[in-house]
C-alpha cells in the first residue's frame, strides 16, 4: 500500500469509524479518534465561548459534530476552525434553540477577528487640526484594519455581554428581540470592542470602505439630516471615531490626500 | 543576529504572559513558542511575543508541516513560518516527524509515519525544501504513538538515523515520547536512546503522560513522571547535555510550578554529569 492510501484510510478509520490500514496494534486507534474529535469540539467552544454558553455542553457537541462533518478542517492553524459557523446554522436551523443563534455566532467571530487582525496606526485628533476648512473636502479617511458593520436581524450584542461577562456558568439570559441594525466591530490597543450604529453612522463607514471623501460623506449625512446640517453631522462622528480609534494613518497617506 | 539556546526552557503559553511581561526575569533560559499561535495578522499574540522576546532567547515549534503527508508541501504555511522567523529569529525552527492531515483536511495530531523506505524516500526531498525555503536546518521531534503500522519494515530508532543521515535535519529528542511509544509497542526506550544520531540533537522535550497501563497516552497535562526523569539522566549519559525543556499544554499550572519542576530538571541533568553545557548547535 503507498503512503497515500495508509494515509486515506487512517483519516476515515479516525474521523468516520471506518476500517483502518492493517495495523500491528490496533486498540490504540480509539485514542486518536477520541483525541480528534475532542480537539475540534474544544477549537469550536475556544471560537464561540458565549453560543457554547447558550446551547450547553451537549446541544453543542451534536452542533459541533455536524459542523465537523460538513466543514472539516482545511487550516493549518486550528485557531481558524469554525469560520462559516453561522453560515452552517443558517443552513441546518434544526441545531440551534433560536434562529437569532446566526446573528450571535456572526458577531462571535467577528470579535475573534478583531482580537488578533492586523494592527494598524490610528489616526491622531490631532492630524485634523491644522486643516485649512477648503481642505476638508478633498479628505478621505480610512479605516482601521479590524473595522467591521455587522447588519445583524436580532438584538444579540447586549446578550453576548451579560453571558460573557457572567460569573455564574449557569446564568439565564433572554432570548434576544428581532431587531435591523448594524453593530461596528473593531479593536482599540489590544482590546476588541463593539458598539451599535445608527443607520446614518453605518452608511458613513461603509461609505469610508468604498472610498468616499469628505464631500461625499456630508452628502450622504444630508439626505438624512439635511444639508445645512450636514457638515457638522459628519464632524461629529469623526470626533467619536477618532477617540475611539476607528480611523487609520495610513503612513501620511491621509495627510497627502487632503 | 541568530542566537544560541542553552540552559533549561519552558514552553511559552498565554497562561504566563503576564509573568513574563513583569519586569522580573524568571528562572529559565529560553523559551519555545507554537508557531501556529502567532501565525495571525496582529493583536495580543504578536504583541505579547515581541515583549517577551526583548528578554528571552526562543526557538520556534509547530504542528501542521505535516511533512510527512502525502499533499504537497503548504508554500504559503512554509512563507508564513519564514515571515515569523525573520521577526523573532529563532535559535532554530521544529515541527514533528508525523503527517497531520491528507487531501488538504487536517486533523491537527499528529499521526505516525509508516517506517518504511518508501516513507524515507518521500520525506528526503521535503525535508530539502523545507530547508531551503527556511534557509536553515530543519528540526523534527519524535512523536507519540498509539498505533504500529504492519507494514513497518524497520524499528523507528533505525528510520529516524537514517532519515537524519540521508536528509540532513537536525532532532529535537523528546523524551517522554520516547518512553510513551516503547511502553505502548513494547520496546526498551534505551534502544531508541543508544541508536539516536547524537550529533543531531539539538533540543530535548520532557513532558507529563497518562499511564493507563497498557496503553499510555502523551497528554501533556501533568508533572514529568519518574520514569521519563531517568530516561532523561540515561539520555544524557549517553549524549551529552543539550537544551532541554517542559512542554505542558493543559491544566497549566502558575508559572512558579513550572520553575519548581525545571529546578528538579536542573538537578537531574547536573546529577547525569551534564556539567558542561555549551550549545550543541551554532
Amino acid at each position: 500500500m503507498g503512503l497515500i492510501e495508509l494515509q486515506r484510510q487512517m483519516r476515515q478509520a479516525i474521523t468516520h469509524g471506518a476500517s483502518p490500514p492493517a495495523l500491528a496494534r490496533c486498540d490504540g486507534l480509539a485514542v486518536y479518534r477520541h483525541a480528534w474529535r475532542s480537539r475540534m469540539v474544544e477549537a469550536l467552544r475556544n471560537n464561540y465561548p458565549v453560543i457554547h454558553r447558550v446551547l450547553g455542553d451537549d446541544a453543542f457537541s451534536q452542533l459541533a459534530d455536524a459542523y465537523l462533518d460538513e466543514h472539516p478542517s482545511h487550516f493549518r492553524s486550528i485557531r481558524w476552525f469554525g469560520d462559516r459557523l453561522a453560515e452552517f446554522v443558517l443552513a441546518q436551523p434544526e441545531f440551534v434553540p433560536h434562529p437569532a443563534v446566526a446573528d450571535m455566532a456572526r458577531f462571535e467571530w467577528a470579535l475573534s477577528l478583531a482580537f488578533d487582525g492586523a494592527d494598524g496606526r490610528p489616526l491622531g485628533v490631532r492630524a485634523l487640526a491644522g486643516l485649512a476648512p477648503e481642505q476638508w473636502a478633498a479628505l478621505r479617511f480610512a479605516l482601521q484594519p479590524t473595522c467591521r458593520v455587522l447588519a445583524l436581524e436580532w438584538s444579540v450584542a447586549p446578550v453576548w455581554r451579560e453571558l460573557a461577562t457572567a460569573e455564574d456558568p449557569d446564568h439565564q439570559a433572554p432570548m434576544p428581540e428581532p431587531l435591523d441594525h448594524s453593530v461596528l466591530v473593531w479593536r482599540q490597543g489590544l482590546q476588541p470592542r463593539w458598539r451599535s450604529l445608527d443607520a446614518l453612522e453605518a452608511g458613513l463607514l461603509e461609505a469610508i470602505r468604498n472610498g468616499l471623501n469628505f464631500a461625499g460623506l456630508c452628502a450622504l449625512a444630508g439626505e438624512v439630516v439635511g444639508e445645512d446640517d450636514a457638515a457638522a453631522a459628519v464632524v461629529q462622528y469623526v470626533r467619536q471615531w477618532l477617540v475611539d480609534e476607528v480611523l487609520a494613518d495610513k503612513a501620511g497617506e491621509f495627510i497627502r490626500s487632503a | 543576529m541568530t542566537q544560541t539556546i542553552d540552559g533549561f526552557g519552558l514552553g511559552l503559553r498565554t497562561d504566563h504572559y503576564a509573568d513574563f511581561t513583569d519586569g522580573e526575569r524568571r528562572a529559565v533560559d529560553w523559551l519555545e513558542v507554537i508557531s501556529e499561535n502567532y501565525l495571525v495578522p496582529g493583536g495580543k499574540p504578536l504583541y505579547f511575543l515581541d515583549r517577551i522576546r526583548a528578554d528571552y532567547p526562543m526557538v520556534m515549534h509547530g504542528v501542521s508541516m505535516s511533512i510527512g503527508s502525502a499533499d504537497a508541501l503548504d508554500l504559503d504555511y512554509l512563507g508564513q513560518l519564514k515571515v515569523l522567523a525573520d521577526r523573532i529569529e529563532p535559535a532554530w525552527i521544529s515541527d514533528h516527524l508525523c503527517w497531520t492531515g491528507v487531501d488538504h483536511a487536517n486533523l491537527h495530531d499528529l499521526l505516525p509515519l509508516p517506517y518504511t523506505e518508501a516513507a524515507l524516500r518521500h520525506l528526503e526531498p521535503r525535508i530539502a525544501q523545507v530547508q531551503d525555503v527556511l534557509g536553515r536546518a530543519l528540526v523534527l521531534e519524535n512523536v507519540s504513538s498509539y498505533v504500529a503500522y504492519a507494514a513497518d519494515e524497520m524499528s523507528e530508532w533505525d528510520f529516524v538515523a537514517e532519515l537524519v543521515r540521508r536528509a540532513g535535519c537536525r532532532l529535537l529528542l523528546d523524551v517522554n515520547n520516547v518512553y510513551v511509544s516503547a511502553r505502548n509497542h513494547g520496546f526498551d526506550p534505551r534502544r531508541f536512546i543508544d541508536a539516536v544520531p547524537a550529533d543531531a540533537v539539538v533540543q530535548i522535550h520532557l513532558a507529563g503522560h497518562e499511564d493507563h497501563g497498557d496503553l499510555l497516552i502523551d497528554t501533556h497535562d501533568h508533572p514529568i513522571r519518574d520514569e521519563v526523569f531517568e530516561l532523561y539522566a540515561y539520555t544524557l549519559r549517553r549524549i551529552g547535555w543539550r537544551p532541554t525543556m517542559i512542554e505542558r499544554d493543559d491544566r497549566i499550572p502558575p508559572l512558579g510550578e513550572l520553575l519548581a519542576e525545571l529546578a528538579r530538571v536542573r538537578q537531574v541533568a547536573a546529577a547525569a554529569g551534564a556539567g558542561s553545557r555549551n550549545a550543541a548547535w551554532v
